[in-house]
């Protein structure tokens, strides 16, 4: 197993820290601990969090986290008896409708089609229905992030949308895309003038039989209005795309590291594989593993001493059942715990354990996290007792 | 720590058994809390007890056939063990059979549906694929035999996780709201007077005994129930852990960890480690429960993951206790 400073190189070279992995393991809490061990080592930097805002802001202690960053203040630290970090930690929420709109009202061309795509009955469902749109709207802000001049992140940590297929955040927003233009789209909605109205093929006096079988279907009426979005979106497609192809670029730089977060149980262990490989063939390697929630081995420092106990528990009023009991709970902790390591070198072998792929077991917590104390006893978990304090602030990434 | 007593876990049977008869029941809740394996359990034993169960899968395709071990469901109801049908609902699945049914011919279906504009349509249109899922699962709760009777008594939506379930079900009231009039905005009003039906239709909400799924399911349950305006069934929380300590143990296991003798740290450490499980535990049930002020029903953590019909035998048995079938079982929170 790798020394914990490997963890903590490979965030201090990172500019951007995406965390993928499945739901139900806690990677909404685990980006917010690592974004705080970022600060702590001195940086600026945001999470970016597609979940309702509520667990991560809980854990941040603020009071809400919305579409706009919000700075954790040094007096949350502090009245928690914590160390404020030498840098800054903000966060923000992913807010899909709140994000089209703004999108939308940043990057459309036309007053008048901007204005009434707003107002489409459709547009509102569209916009938060449409699958692959909350993937699509992380990555809009991670390119606003990314490129924002104006008090600049030294990391951006993003906690992607929960995925049990192979990196589904990386095929959406092409997925998106494709959906709201291609051919197809171009084809039918191309305006052209009958009759003195602009009207497009979809609405041809001669309606095709095609369209009219679909009509009875839908209602027409539906197809109509659906046509009408997909018009008023006219204008925008070429700055999505653009902005979708910085994004991948941004995705695929050296100075981007994908973590897998997972639990050490066979079935999310699948899936982080599932991830890697999909992340490989794309040629982005996979900056580390981490297995939440992991049994702490009871023996690990001290041998077992079932006598003792025995006679402890006696000796204090306590029944032999009980005695039993306590020893069959502590050899079955025992064993959930050398099960997991033995999860944790099949997968380190698998991926090809190396300084720079550190594979880490995460041990549960006592407590749920909550508070800025339980996240801060999860980032000192991840990261071991490495003492940030008093280091030479780690030199805030390369050069791009 | 304080030595609250355990909470009572019992539910009101009569209110359990009363969900339980509901002739459509949709589960509910975040990804990784056990929907599948309960909604799997729920069909096996309502079909046990000799009602003709559909299960419908949403959320995981295959996960119920894995489950139950039989082969994987097709695309249309399939009676895989006794009494007990099986069908895989995909959105385009669910289209073609909507589709097929207003346009009544094969023909005209392929020269339209297999036209790429208009598969490209029915793409864009927000919401039709889950629209038309719920249409299908509508359509079987309401199909009759030729006899006139139910052809199925009861049907079960393993529904998918959280956002994409309100989706799936606030999708009649939506397309009933927005669409311009015509045949869709028709069905999706009968879809909805049956998803607002408390006689016929209730949700059960399952959670897990964590700080953060819990405060997830009660953003569900108010959504469910405001905006689906769906009723309530059962709050299930799944993979409720045995205690190991009972109350009368902790102060037993205090006072050793407190003598702090090297040699015992393994035992101390994880014995107060599980009385603070147990503890946080109760806390979590305690919220849940207020969230979702239903009949609350406990599930047994399972021995394995490789959940297999040995380990559904395991929470129809909870199931059956929270009846007041079984009552000489002991309970969860029993002491030793």
């Amino acid at each position: 197993m790798p020394p914990p400073e490997s963890l903590s190189l490979e965030l201090d070279r990172a500019k951007v820290l995406v965390c993928v992995g499945a739901g139900g393991v806690g990677k909404t809490t685990t980006s917010a601990a690592v974004a705080m061990e970022a600060a702590r080592r001195g940086r600026r930097v945001i999470v970016l969090t597609i979940d309702p805002a509520r667990r991560l802001a809980a854990a941040l202690g603020l009071p809400e986290i919305g579409n706009q960053e919000r700075v954790v203040s040094n007096e949350s630290f502090e009245r928690l008896g914590l160390e404020p970090p030498r840098g800054v930690l903000s966060a923000m929420m992913l807010d899909v409708k709140t994000s089209w709109d703004e999108v939308v009202m940043k990057y459309h061309p036309e007053p008048e089609a901007k204005r009434r795509l707003l107002e489409n009955r459709l547009y509102f469902t569209l916009s938060t229905a449409l699958a692959g749109s909350q993937e699509y709207m992380a990555m809009e802000k991670l390119y606003d992030l990314a490129t924002r001049t104006e008090d600049p992140l030294d990391l951006i940590v993003l906690d992607t949308p929960p995925a049990s297929q192979a990196v589904d955040f990386l095929d959406a927003p092409s997925k998106m895309l494709a959906a709201l233009d291609n051919d197809a789209t171009r084809w039918l909605l191309e305006p052209y003038t009958t009759a003195g109205r602009v009207t497009s093929r979809l609405f041809d006096a001669g309606s095709s039989f095609v369209i009219r079988s679909l009509g009875r279907l839908t209602g027409t009426a539906t197809l109509e209005e659906l046509a009408e979005l997909l018009s008023q979106f006219q204008g925008m497609y070429e700055g999505f795309r653009q902005r979708a192809k910085a994004v991948r670029v941004i995705l695929s730089d050296p100075s981007t590291s994908f973590w897998v977060v997972a639990a050490p149980h066979p079935s999310p262990i699948e899936t982080a594989l599932s991830f890697y490989d999909r992340l490989s063939a794309d040629g982005i390697p996979v900056g580390a593993f981490l297995l939440n929630r992991a049994e702490p081995d009871p023996f690990e420092h001290t041998p077992p001493a079932p006598e003792l106990l025995r006679a402890r528990v006696l000796a204090v009023g306590g029944s032999e059942a009980l005695a039993e009991r306590w020893l069959q709970a502590v050899q079955s902790s025992h064993m959930a715990a050398t099960l997991e390591r033995e999860r944790r070198d099949q997968l380190a072998a698998k991926v090809g354990i190396s300084e720079a792929r550190p594979v880490r077991l995460v041990p549960e917590l006592p407590v749920d996290i909550h508070d800025l104390a339980g996240l801060e006893a999860l980032r000192a978990s991840i990261f071991g007792a490495d003492p940030p304090f008093g280091e030479p602030p780690v030199p805030a990434f390369r050069e791009s | 720590m304080n030595a609250a007593a355990p909470l009572s876990l019992a539910p009101d049977p009569d209110q359990v058994r009363t969900a339980l008869d509901r002739p459509f029941q949709v589960v509910l809740g975040k990804g990784g809390v056990g929907r599948s394996v309960f909604s799997a359990a729920l069909a096996l034993r309502a079909s046990q007890r000799g009602k003709r169960v559909l299960l419908l899968e949403v959320n995981a395709p295959d996960e119920a056939a894995r489950i139950l071990q039989v082969a994987p469901a097709p695309d249309d109801p399939r009676e895989v063990l006794n009494n007990l049908w099986l069908c895989r609902m995909t959105p385009t699945g669910a289209m073609r059979e909507y589709a097929l049914l207003v346009l009544k011919f094969k023909a005209i279906y392929h020269i339209v549906f297999e036209n790429r504009l208009v598969k490209y349509l029915l793409r864009s249109i927000p919401s039709l694929g889950e629209f038309t899922m719920l249409g299908k699962a509508w359509y079987h709760a309401e199909e009759r035999r030729s006899d006139g009777s139910p052809r199925f008594d009861l049907v079960i939506i393993d529904a998918p996780a959280t956002g994409h379930a309100l989706t799936f079900l606030s999708g009649a009231r939506a397309v009933a709201d927005t669409v311009p009039v015509g045949p869709m905005k028709a069905a999706a009003e009968r879809m909805a007077e049956l998803i607002e039906d408390p006689r016929r239709a209730c949700f059960h909400l399952m959670s897990l005994p964590e700080e953060m799924p819990v405060s997830e399911a009660r953003d569900l349950f108010a959504a469910a129930r405001d905006r689906v305006r769906m009723h309530a069934g059962l709050a299930v929380m799944n993979r409720v852990r045995a205690r190991r300590f009972s109350v009368q143990d902790e102060p037993i296991v205090r006072a050793l960890a407190a003598e702090a003798e090297p040699a015992l740290l393994p035992y101390t450490e994880v014995a107060v480690r599980e009385m603070k499980r147990h503890a946080a535990r109760d806390a979590h049930l305690g919220r849940f429960r207020e969230v979702t002020m239903g009949p609350l029903v406990c599930l047994p953590e399972l021995p394995t993951e490789d959940v297999g019909p040995e380990e559904l035998e395991l929470i129809i048995g909870a199931l059956d206790e929270a009846c007041g079938v079984r009552p000489e079982l002991e309970t969860l929170d029993a002491t030793a």
